[in-house]
């Protein structure tokens, strides 16, 4: 009885469509929305920074490339700062700042402390003339980047969602089945019309496609699901890219915001956050290695080194290699 | 299907949330007791799972990774870029109980309302145990815990839950 009735309060309990659908499209766009609700809790103050390499670049001189690294907000209209070669910057943006400190027990009973971090992330833009593409390499940190072209144009042939459709929730009801009374109505055909429509000359194996159950608060009201069907990408989306290294290729509709990518010094953060006296000096820096493609199949490469001074504030400069 | 690792089944996070994000949020929910808090530690439990991009050699692997991670993340740090780092600890939590309910415990049965004035740790063993079906053994497995101790842990919870239901429950 007990578990009976625990089981059917839980079943009721399912993530909102907006939540959900909101988190899926920061991880396609490489962000995401802030869920926290409680004042007093939110300590982190994560700004945006944005640097720009660019400028100077002369157009009619392909042989001898030369682009100025920029740094600037990415709050329309924030500051920018160009890192000019052998000069050491100090970033209006990237501030790394220690918050409140807490603590928790362990499973060993012990109490462990730890401090909110604050951190202004950034990103790594690219502009020019006759810039084709532009890798960029992180030693420490980690690198993102979203092709919004890519997405837009992969949605747009269909190549994302194959269809959304509402359901009767007492046609499947909430719980950790789902998946599998869908599979099998799918399998004996409750879903032809579904299929007539949607899958006409398409693979109608299910398990080939990811299927998402939610709903909002309509939808709550009126007992319905909104199922949404979807390829599945085995090794991520084709238009977003994380890690150590990326690459960003050149889209007149974008101009310079096409190379723009994200960065964040994890090891850094980390660092901030544990227990004990912090010198944001002898925080680990960053090497990002710039390297431009251009057009004419020439390649610049440069170093951008960022560090943290005893401020917490970020430090760059740039190296030509 | 593309697999570099043919022998594992490589499951990308799109098809992990499919799957789980019922899953993780319940049992987010059993711990954080509250939305906001659920929709922070989902949000980050998935976070993780992009980034680490872990790779799976089952179902049942991967999901006690998403289960591991949504019991112990937090309990560290909730080290995300776009949002609070901050850890809750079991004060805050408790204090949710009678004085921040959200609508999510509207007509809920006294046995949810019995089990979310458990401690923290009494929660996720009686969510695992009796939601999840694991049985003790695999519990202590999924957690990195003895058996003794997940078999005191839930024995302790039902001592209390029996104190504060006063119904003729079951508890098989």
């Amino acid at each position: 009885m007990f578990k009976k009735q625990y089981k059917g309060d839980f079943d009721s309990i399912l993530p909102d469509f907006n939540f959900v659908d909101n988190l899926v499209q920061g991880f396609r766009n490489g962000s995401s929305q802030n869920h926290s609700k409680k004042q007093g809790r939110l300590v982190a103050a994560v700004l945006a920074i944005c640097f720009l390499v660019g400028g100077g670049f002369i157009a009619s001189n392909l042989n001898k490339p030369i682009f100025t690294i920029i740094a600037f907000a990415n709050d329309n209209g924030g500051e920018c700062v160009n890192i000019e070669e052998s000069a050491r910057v100090e970033l209006p943006f990237g501030k790394i700042s220690r918050g409140e400190r807490h603590s928790y027990v362990d499973e060993t009973g012990k109490t462990i402390y730890n401090y909110d971090v604050g951190f202004e992330y950034g990103g790594i833009s690219v502009t020019g003339d006759n810039i084709f593409s532009v890798t960029y390499a992180s030693e420490t940190g980690e690198l993102r980047f979203f092709d919004s072209v890519m997405e837009k144009q992969m949605n747009d042939e269909g190549k994302i969602k194959v269809c959304d459709f509402t359901l009767p929730v007492e046609v499947i009801h909430p719980g950790k089945d789902m998946h599998a009374v869908f599979e099998n109505l799918w399998n004996d055909g409750y879903f032809d019309h579904i299929k007539n429509k949607y899958f006409k000359d398409k693979n109608c194996d299910i398990k080939d496609y990811q299927v998402m159950f939610s709903q909002d608060e309509k939808h709550k009201k009126d007992g319905l699901w909104l199922v949404e069907i979807s390829h599945k990408f085995e090794n991520g989306y084709p238009f977003m890219q994380q890690g150590k290294e990326v690459t960003a290729t050149f889209y007149e509709e974008l101009g310079a915001k096409s190379f723009d990518v994200n960065w964040t010094p994890w090891d850094a953060i980390n660092m901030v956050s544990e227990d004990g006296p912090i010198d944001f000096a002898n925080l680990p820096s960053e090497n990002i290695t710039v390297k431009v493609h251009f057009k004419n199949g020439n390649t610049m490469t440069k170093q951008l080194k960022l560090s943290f001074n005893s401020n917490g504030n970020l430090i760059a400069e740039v190296i030509t290699r | 299907m593309i697999s570099q690792k043919p022998n594992l089944v490589d499951i990308p996070i799109a098809d992990i949330m499919q799957k789980y994000s019922g899953m993780v949020y319940r049992l987010a929910y059993a711990r954080t007791k509250n939305k906001a808090d659920t929709e922070d530690l989902f949000q980050e439990v998935f976070l993780r799972c992009l980034k680490s991009n872990p790779q799976f050699n089952s179902d049942e692997h991967c999901k006690a990774w998403l289960i591991r991670v949504t019991v112990n993340c937090g309990k560290n740090l909730l080290t995300s870029m776009w949002r609070k780092k901050v850890v809750l600890t079991e004060k805050a939590l408790e204090g949710f109980v009678g004085n921040d309910k959200d609508t999510l415990w509207d007509g809920k049965s006294e046995a949810f309302y019995a089990v979310m004035k458990l401690p923290e740790k009494y929660r996720i063993v009686i969510h695992l145990h009796y939601y999840e079906d694991y049985s003790v053994a695999e519990i202590g497995k999924i957690l990195n815990r003895k058996e003794s101790t997940v078999k005191t842990q839930l024995h302790r919870a039902r001592e209390l839950l029996k104190q504060e239901l006063k119904g003729d429950y079951d508890y098989v």
